[in-house]
């Protein structure tokens, strides 16, 4: 039953990638015919008619797909306009500090998120519910790239405690991390509050009183368990678009990862990165998904026991 | 008689947005060790709030206004953490819905060791292992694999009686039981209801038990406190309550039954509706509703004075029932 469950969650993550690496595709030959945009206007015939053939424009448009489609497979997106590498390579060494970021912030976020919304549930309507939310509402509508700038003011130019941008020490992270994950963390306490309150009310947390659990067990052992699956949800979206949302801020700081490559590959029409990146994009929002889905059949038995019995 | 439990003018006040209500007000009532005390009621009488209060479980907003409750010769303090303690080592409580009332995310078997686990303070595996025999106590077969059971995965009878494992795990002396079965099919409350006297007599718990239905009361309890807007109105042995109600509400209580013995054509409903807790009578809160009420009930609050065994809280107690004309 388990594995059932597992196998169409995968099925259906592999069907999505398809779908995205297809509508990628797709895309790209409706915007018109590439030669036209990459090169020059004064370019003769003949010189189109070279690169058309070697891009394999001149094929029929299914054996173009099948080709395209066999190359994503392998990995393939084609070679850099810029730099004569190919695509994939690029990207490859943009990832680790991407990544690098991307669950420095994952941590931090989580680590802050999550006790910051049970505590503000738990004493809903005091002090430091009050405070929890303000910072919630704070970090999660105060834009990234005006966040940024007001840390490197503050931080770089007024205090000189922190470098304002780069890549190399710790001390190079704490002003993107923090950027980052104050959004975050603000989305995931403000859902884990409204998770927890909702649980909070729930009959089997008077049962867990009356039997005489203390305030520490019923919270942590009780309720956390059954608000953790809403958590998980956002949690998990958020993590998919940590590779890709991450754009705005690595620019501020500049930070050498997969968002400033996309932003500088965009501006230069450098195609084949930024249908690798798209591509790279996609997958990880999906494994994000499939993780989530997957984390749902472990924390709510009622997922776990099989298809039918579910109730959503 | 000891007394196992000693409620004293018991006033529950709740907080609203408008200014506070008074659900339970001037409530006294007393539990010998092994007794079985009903308490009988409409809906909003104030009898759930009441075993909540016995229990030290106070929503937001809700709090004991006035009055003290007495466990076991000590009176309890809501705000004392060794009388939480107290109160979670010595009383059980069952909750009318099994189905919202079972964690569930939590198996079984665990939900039933943690209960034990914090009444008797053992250890984890020796809990586990305690856990099994009383959902095979409480007559859940295969308790061993059950145990491990999630509540989705079992009926809405072996789920009260999973709860009814968790109420009595650890010998509690009193067991508090809230309409244990009102939310279950007519079948299985009779089950419920053999399971909860036979646990009653091993253990010798003293039983709080609290349901809107008479007929259930007649059978299990011992004593019966009759709950009307708030207060106690009647309070008799379960024998001389049904075969001499002294308060017309009783009376219009048993009137209202369908008794399969009685020659009756159509039941006898009591005429108008329970008074709002915003606007209660200055008087007897049922004078509205009562057939004798004199200009006095409108005025006065009956007390609840003994009689013959029994009390009543009536300015006009019935005599011994009279046949219906």
């Amino acid at each position: 039953m388990n594995l059932r469950y597992a196998a169409i969650k995968l099925l259906r993550a592999m069907l999505t990638l398809w779908l995205v690496v297809t509508f990628v595709f797709v895309v790209l030959r409706l915007t018109g015919d590439p030669t036209q945009q990459l090169l020059p206007d004064d370019v003769g015939p003949e010189i189109r008619a070279y690169y058309r053939t070697a891009w394999g424009l001149d094929r029929p448009l299914w054996e173009q797909y099948g080709r395209y489609f066999e190359a994503a497979l392998r990995g393939d997106f084609g070679i850099s306009f810029r730099n004569k590498q190919p695509a994939i390579d690029l990207i490859w060494q943009r990832v680790p500090k991407t990544l690098e970021l991307g669950l420095a912030t994952f941590f931090c976020a989580v680590a802050l998120g999550i006790p910051l919304g049970v505590l503000a549930a738990v004493w809903r309507d005091s002090w430091v519910d009050r405070l929890t939310m303000s910072f919630a509402v704070f970090g999660f509508s105060m834009p990234n790239f005006f966040l940024g700038i007001l840390l490197i003011l503050l931080f770089a130019l007024n205090l000189r405690v922190l470098p304002s941008s780069g890549y190399g020490t710790w001390q190079h992270m704490v002003m993107p991390v923090f950027t980052l994950a104050t959004a975050f963390a603000g989305a995931i306490a403000r859902f884990t509050r409204s998770a927890m309150l909702e649980v909070l009310s729930r009959d089997y947390m008077r049962t867990a009183e009356a039997e005489g659990a203390s305030r520490l067990r019923r919270v942590w052992l009780h309720a956390f368990p059954n608000a953790a699956i809403p958590v998980v949800t956002i949690i998990g979206f958020s993590l998919g678009g940590m590779i890709g949302g991450a754009v705005v801020t690595e620019n501020v700081f500049a930070w050498p990862g997969v968002g400033r490559l996309l932003t500088s590959s965009v501006a230069d029409r450098d195609l084949s990165i930024v249908q690798g990146i798209v591509v790279l994009v996609a997958i990880t929002m999906v494994s994000a998904n499939l993780l989530v889905d997957l984390a749902y059949g472990w924390l709510d038995p009622r997922v776990r026991v099989g298809g039918r019995e579910r109730s959503r | 008689m000891s007394t196992l439990l000693d409620i004293r003018d018991l006033t529950v006040r709740i907080d609203l947005a408008d200014g506070p209500v008074f659900p339970v007000r001037g409530v006294s009532l007393a539990l010998g060790p092994g007794e079985t005390l009903g308490l009988v009621g409409e809906s909003g009488c104030g009898k759930t709030l009441t075993c909540l209060s016995v229990m030290g479980l106070f929503g937001r907003r809700v709090a004991i206004d006035d009055g003290e409750i007495g466990f076991q010769g000590a009176r309890l303090d809501p705000a004392s953490r060794a009388d939480r303690s107290r109160r979670a080592r010595g009383m059980g409580m069952i909750f009318q819905n099994p189905m919202t009332g079972l964690n569930p995310v939590r198996t079984l078997g665990w939900q039933v060791a943690e209960a034990y686990q914090i009444r008797t303070g053992s250890k984890r595996r020796a809990a586990n292992a305690r856990a099994v025999e009383l959902l095979d106590l409480v007559g859940i077969p295969e308790p061993r694999r059950r145990a491990r059971d999630f509540p989705h995965q079992i009926s809405g009878g072996q789920q009260q009686r999973a709860m009814i494992a968790m109420a009595i795990a650890g010998a509690p002396s009193l067991l508090v039981a809230d309409e244990p079965t009102t939310a279950l099919d007519v079948t299985v409350q009779a089950q419920i209801l053999d399971l909860l006297s036979r646990l009653q007599r091993e253990i010798g718990m003293g039983m709080l038990f609290v349901t809107h239905d008479l007929g259930l009361v007649a059978e299990v309890a011992d004593r019966v406190a009759v709950m009307y807007a708030g207060r106690v109105v009647e309070l008799a042995s379960a024998a001389d309550l049904f075969a001499r109600p002294r308060h017309p509400y009783t009376r219009g209580l048993l009137d209202s039954l369908p008794f399969l013995d009685d020659d009756v054509e159509r039941l006898s409903p009591i005429l108008g509706t329970v008074p709002s807790l915003r606007a209660m009578p200055a008087g007897c809160a049922f004078a509205p509703r009562c057939p004798h009420a004199s200009t006095t009930c409108g005025r006065v609050a009956p007390e609840l004075t003994s009689l013959e065994g029994g009390a009543v809280a009536c300015h006009h107690p019935l005599a011994v029932r009279t046949e219906a004309a």
